[in-house]
């Protein structure tokens, strides 16, 4: 195939989340700007005036792009996920033609595949995007507009579990007043970077668990010089870090949150005081956190080839036992802790919450939008994208005695939600808390704290029942392990500090951003590893502020500065 | 049939392949356009607005473009160079061994890496040449006072680009080296032999000469690549304190998204990589004809 | 590589082996391990035990040995049918690739005095090597032609592989001229001059081509990506690749689905397995073509 240029292949690599658009000539600028101004189409709440459920005038075909689901779906003898009770009663209920013409795995090369599918104008009626895609496609103008079909059709616990989020979600993916897709929410606090620690470590040590940066220097030097684990070797690792060590949303293993200790909210805008909008990278309290993380590297407490590990490289001193302290969000007792634990069960892990310097607890989040179900433009009946959330929201989230049962009603476990033919992840914002509680709840033998559905009942009982067999039990069942430890191990540290969410101010590109974000995010990440790595003295940040200003940094900040007005 | 005979049966067999390629080749490139439009999807390649040379001055504006250019260039002209190299001394190394099973099973092995993609090969090569890996272990056995990160070292990093490409192509690139010297005429040695010629000179004066077309045309039909430093290795090395050394255009452009929905920007860098690699061939080609009399096409 | 082997080797010096050999030899030795690291590598970890894996333990021999990877490739059905999808491509793929090869490198190894156009297809061909129009046009070509999920359009818009077609004309054109003329005064038309006596002769430079053809088609994944629309249709490649992907914390937005999905795909042992399974019919075919370009080569050789 040597004569193909387009055979790149980048379909193995995590796509980068960031755009540059369209080069910006003038009609296009002001364009953008509108695009970009968020304005809510549809309020969150409220009731439909038109039968969420009922069928479509006629029966209708609905193309969707399906991601294959490669675990056990619970479905009967027979079926799959494109041909089961819920393909089947959906499509009767609804009268709706369900069609699959392409499945895929999910992951980079599902992506490729939707971008060409895009570019080639060759579209699928209901496709699941990313917000960059989604910003591509309504300025191409290929998305059908779903404004009046929510608002007619969308049922009332659709519409409620959109509040739970204050509508930030529907928010996002409102442009020019008109609703373009229905978002799957961010979750808040599912990616807090929590620091996991060797419990077992610290006891032996005579140390306790860290809350703020200089607790935990002072851990961290126990552990690299005490030889905690007792092999007579000092070979122990401090804090693990990896080459993607700043995030727009924190990333497990990286230190977002030791600039959050410092109060700097890197590649976040942050609205300061007089309510203007600025860059969190370039602030003062940045070159705080630069310079303790110089302090850190040079006493040899941060792994001396942090920025040259890859983020799938950085768990190995972990599992092998020779790294005590990550930065990971609550879930991190999936992964990396079940492989942990399977390597060594001894070792003993809990989450902590490091503190900022004024002893509160704060963190950057996931943007509000996870992914969108969007629907081509010009489709017949747009409600038939709106119908069918409905449908499955009621059957898998909320009491399906309302819609007249689960089609797999009696059936233990119950069919999982990715077998419904119009499949999106519309938990509550609030999820992660809530269901922690409801499983705290139900391991204590207390009533649940809310009303709760029939799907999270017999999870949180599955959960809570597995938790209460211990740590040991749950080491010796790995499976187990990972959801039971996480919920509330995990959990728990987040609510104890009454961790505060902080969002970035702005989400999304503008057009100097389009052009120059490349340029200006490898500006930053050189001159933070310049610094912390030693090459540049801690004022050479000021240089790099001057620089990022100059570079289109201040044009930056003007047009969002312009876009949030 | 006469000497003159027609050249329609010529004509006639290369009628399949002009077909083929004006269907899958010829036509399609009439998209080349893209690189000259703001493409939006909705309105098709036809339908869409032109801008020009718009997408073009966009490269020029990157502020970092010269060091990707020159990275880009320096990478991929390496490459060509040291991988040829090195595939041509292992064929020649290979053609004089004695030990014929060992000669197939060599041959066999080194070939391989060419098919393990860099997803694995990378962290692969990220742990030969870790703090603690295999190459700092073995420097410190040396007296090495320090241990060397190789793959965030700016000095070391191209070298390891190259590097590792080399080892993991020479094999396979060996294959056609290979083939070519079994078509070198057998009575060349006979006649060296008897005009006692030792193994150097046979080298020299037979085997070298007999293949050095084979060596001029993939020099030749290689420059093609002058461009293209190898993304996928690449992208599973770097790190950003090696962008000064290793960043190169495809790795900037994959950063940039400008594949993932940018079309028309990834077709004008396709484009201009493609215009510059025919610059490269024709000119390379007119004066290997002109110069050396080797015309490979 | 016929007429190689029947010329007898003289006696004498050859059989010897001297220290030029003990040096290739040792050499070369060197260097085929140093490239076979890799794959040991992979084999210890396709033979571990995950978390050893995960630990980063595993460097050339297994760590908590265990086949439970290769027990998941076989109950794997999906591998094993893009397995055989993949076999049927290259068998297409490469029948097609090779006529085209032949004929096509025949007429432009004509001198222009016999075929006055050569230059032109010759360029074209050229031309078309390095440029293309880009990705969306080349897809919406072979949609409109009705291709899509068609095995042949893996085939056919590769079917002229231009680099291959220029290595045999260049072997074609130095045959020794004299053939064509005994060909000539025998009334041989061109025809059969290509079938009967420039592919006889030309094994060497076909099992090459023929081998870059195998390994083009075995290797290729993104073009099965893109024109096949259900998984069932996936060539081996474009199946692993979906696979073999790193799943990491550095996801924002992960679904308890997918942090679960995530644990159990870090599982680098089953994709190492499945990796090196995908090598095997490369190994099968290897050797059947590689003894047109290794063996039979009068120099060097021992004496049969």
């Amino acid at each position: 195939m040597k004569n193909l240029h387009w055979g790149n292949p980048l379909a193995w690599a995590l796509a980068f989340a960031l755009i540059l658009g369209l080069i910006g000539c003038a009609p296009q600028a002001s364009q953008d700007a509108a695009v970009a101004a968020p304005k809510s189409a549809v309020a969150p709440g409220g009731k439909p005036n038109k039968d969420p459920f009922g069928p479509l005038p006629e029966k209708t075909v609905l193309t969707v792009f399906k991601t294959e689901a490669d675990y056990d779906l619970h479905l009967n003898k027979g079926e799959t996920q494109l041909d089961n009770l819920y393909v089947k009663t959906f499509g009767q209920k609804l009268n709706i033609d369900y069609q699959f013409p392409i499945v895929m795995k999910g992951g980079p090369a599902a992506n490729d595949k939707l971008n060409l599918m895009i570019a080639s104008n060759d579209l699928l009626d209901v496709n699941f995007v990313g917000i960059d895609t989604f910003n591509q496609m309504v300025k191409a103008d290929m998305l059908q507009d779903l404004t009046e079909s929510y608002n007619d059709f969308a049922s009332v616990p659709v519409r409620e579990n959109y509040t739970t989020d204050n509508g930030k979600a529907l928010e996002m993916v409102t442009r020019n007043g008109k609703l373009y897709g229905i978002p799957a929410m961010g979750t808040v606090h599912n990616s807090d970077p929590l620091l996991w620690i060797r419990q077992d470590w610290l006891d032996k040590l005579g140390l306790k668990g860290p809350s703020n940066m200089a607790e935990l220097e002072a851990v961290l030097k126990a552990f690299v010089e005490k030889d905690p684990d007792g092999n007579g070797k000092k070979d122990t690792v401090g804090l693990i870090g990896q080459q993607d060590f700043i995030n727009e949303s924190p990333q497990g293993y990286a230190y977002d949150a030791i600039f959050t200790a410092y109060k700097s909210y890197v590649r976040n805008w942050i609205t300061k005081a007089d309510g203007t909008v600025e860059y969190g990278s370039i602030q003062p309290e940045t070159k705080a956190a630069l310079a303790k993380l110089r302090e850190l590297y040079a006493a040899g407490l941060l792994p001396k080839d942090f920025p040259i590990t890859k983020p799938e490289q950085a768990q190995e001193p972990i599992v092998a036992g020779r790294a005590g302290a990550f930065f990971g969000p609550w879930w991190a007792g999936w992964s990396p802790l079940t492989d942990v634990i399977k390597a060594n069960p001894k070792a003993v892990w809990r989450a902590y919450v490091i503190k900022n310097v004024d002893g509160k607890s704060y963190s950057k989040q996931e943007a509000p939008v996870a992914g969108i179900a969007v629907l081509k433009k010009g489709y017949k009946y747009p409600e038939a994208l709106i119908k069918s959330i409905n449908y499955y929201f009621q059957v898998q989230v909320d009491d399906p005695a309302l819609i007249g049962g689960d089609p797999y009603n009696g059936k233990d476990p119950n069919a999982d939600w990715a077998a419904v033919p119009v499949a999106l992840g519309l938990w509550r914002a609030d999820a992660v808390i809530r269901d922690h509680m409801g499983m705290a709840a139900n391991a204590e033998g207390k009533p649940m704290p809310f009303a709760v559905t029939k799907y999270n009942e017999k999870y949180y009982k599955d959960v809570a029942a597995a938790w209460v067999k211990g740590e040991d039990w749950l080491k010796a069942n790995p499976d187990s392990f990972g959801d039971a430890f996480s919920r509330f191990i995990g959990v728990q540290p987040i609510i104890d500090a009454a961790t505060i969410p902080v969002f970035s101010a702005y989400y999304g590109t503008t057009p100097t951003l389009e052009k120059r974000k490349v340029n200006l995010d490898k500006l930053e990440v050189q001159a933070f590893l310049n610094i912390i790595v030693g090459d540049k003295p801690v004022d050479s940040f000021d240089e790099f502020v001057k620089q990022w200003k100059e570079m289109g940094g201040t044009a930056v900040t003007q047009e969002v500065n312009s876009m949030l007005k | 049939m006469s000497r003159k005979s027609s050249s329609i049966p010529f004509h006639l067999m290369m009628l399949p392949a002009m077909v083929l390629l004006a269907i899958f080749s010829i036509y399609p490139m009439f998209g080349v356009i893209l690189a000259f439009e703001d493409f939006n999807p909705s309105k098709g390649i036809w339908g869409s607005p032109f801008v020009g040379l718009e997408n073009f001055s966009y490269m020029f504006q990157i502020p970092e473009i010269q060091q990707i250019l020159y990275n880009t260039v320096f990478i991929a002209v390496s490459k060509i160079i040291f991988t040829e190299a090195a595939a041509l001394t292992f064929a020649l190394l290979l053609h004089e061994l004695r030990l014929r099973l060992l000669k197939r099973v060599i041959q066999t092995v080194v070939y391989l890496p060419h098919f393990i993609s860099w997803v694995l090969l990378g962290g692969i090569v990220a742990n030969i040449f870790s703090l603690d890996g295999i190459v700092n272990t073995a420097l410190a056995a040396f007296g090495a006072p320090e241990a060397i990160m190789f793959l965030g070292s700016n000095p070391w990093f191209p070298g390891i680009v190259i590097g590792t490409h080399v080892w993991q192509e020479f094999g396979f690139g060996a294959v056609i080296y290979l083939a070519a010297l079994t078509g070198i005429d057998p009575t060349l040695y006979e006649a060296a032999e008897i005009d006692g010629a030792g193994r150097l000179r046979r080298l020299t004066s037979v085997t070298l000469p007999g293949i050095t077309t084979t060596i001029v045309l993939l020099v030749l039909l290689n420059l093609q690549n002058v461009l293209n430093a190898g993304q996928e290795q690449i992208l599973n090395l770097y790190n950003p304190l090696v962008y000064q050394s290793g960043d190169i255009i495809d790795t900037y452009v994959y950063r940039a998204g400008l594949k993932e929905l940018q079309f028309e920007l990834a077709t004008a860098v396709g484009l201009l990589k493609s215009v510059v690699s025919f610059f490269f061939i024709t000119v390379s080609y007119f004066l290997a004809s002109k110069f050396a009399n080797y015309r490979i096409f | 590589m016929e007429n190689t082997k029947r010329l007898p080797a003289p006696k004498g010096s050859r059989s010897r082996f001297t220290g030029w050999d003990v040096l290739i030899t040792t050499v070369l030795v060197l260097v085929t391990l140093v490239t076979f690291f890799p794959l040991i590598h992979i084999v210890a970890v396709s033979l571990s035990d995950k978390s050893a894996v995960a630990g980063g333990m595993v460097t050339v021999y297994p760590v908590g040995f265990t086949l439970a990877a290769y027990q998941a490739v076989i109950k794997d059905g999906a591998f094993f049918q893009a397995f055989a999808i993949s076999v049927e491509r290259v068998i297409l793929g490469v029948s097609v690739n090779m006529l085209l090869t032949v004929v096509t490198a025949f007429a432009l190894s004509r001198r222009r005095k016999e075929f006055p156009a050569r230059m032109a297809y010759m360029w074209t061909l050229v031309f078309t090597m390095m440029f293309s129009g880009g990705l969306i046009p080349w897809y919406l070509t072979i949609k409109s032609l009705g291709l899509l999920d068609n095995i042949w359009a893996l085939v056919l818009p590769g079917a002229v592989p231009v680099f291959n077609v220029i290595l045999v004309m260049n072997f074609f054109k130095n045959l020794p001229p004299a053939i064509d003329e005994a060909a000539h005064m025998d009334g041989a038309g061109p025809w059969t001059l290509l079938w009967r006596i420039y592919l006889p002769m030309s094994l060497p430079a076909l099992a090459t081509v023929t081998l870059f053809s195998v390994v083009g088609h075995w290797n290729a994944f993104f073009d099965g990506l893109v024109l096949m629309k259900t998984q069932d249709k996936y060539p081996l490649q474009t199946y692993l690749n979906q696979i073999v992907v790193q799943f990491t914390m550095a996801n924002a937005h992960m679904t308890r689905e997918e942090i679960e999905r995530m644990a159990r795909l870090s599982d680098k042992t089953v994709s190492s397995a499945k990796i090196l399974t995908s090598l095997v019919p490369i190994l099968l075919v290897y050797p059947f073509l590689q003894r047109y370009f290794i063996s039979g080569i009068s120099l060097g050789s021992v004496k049969e």
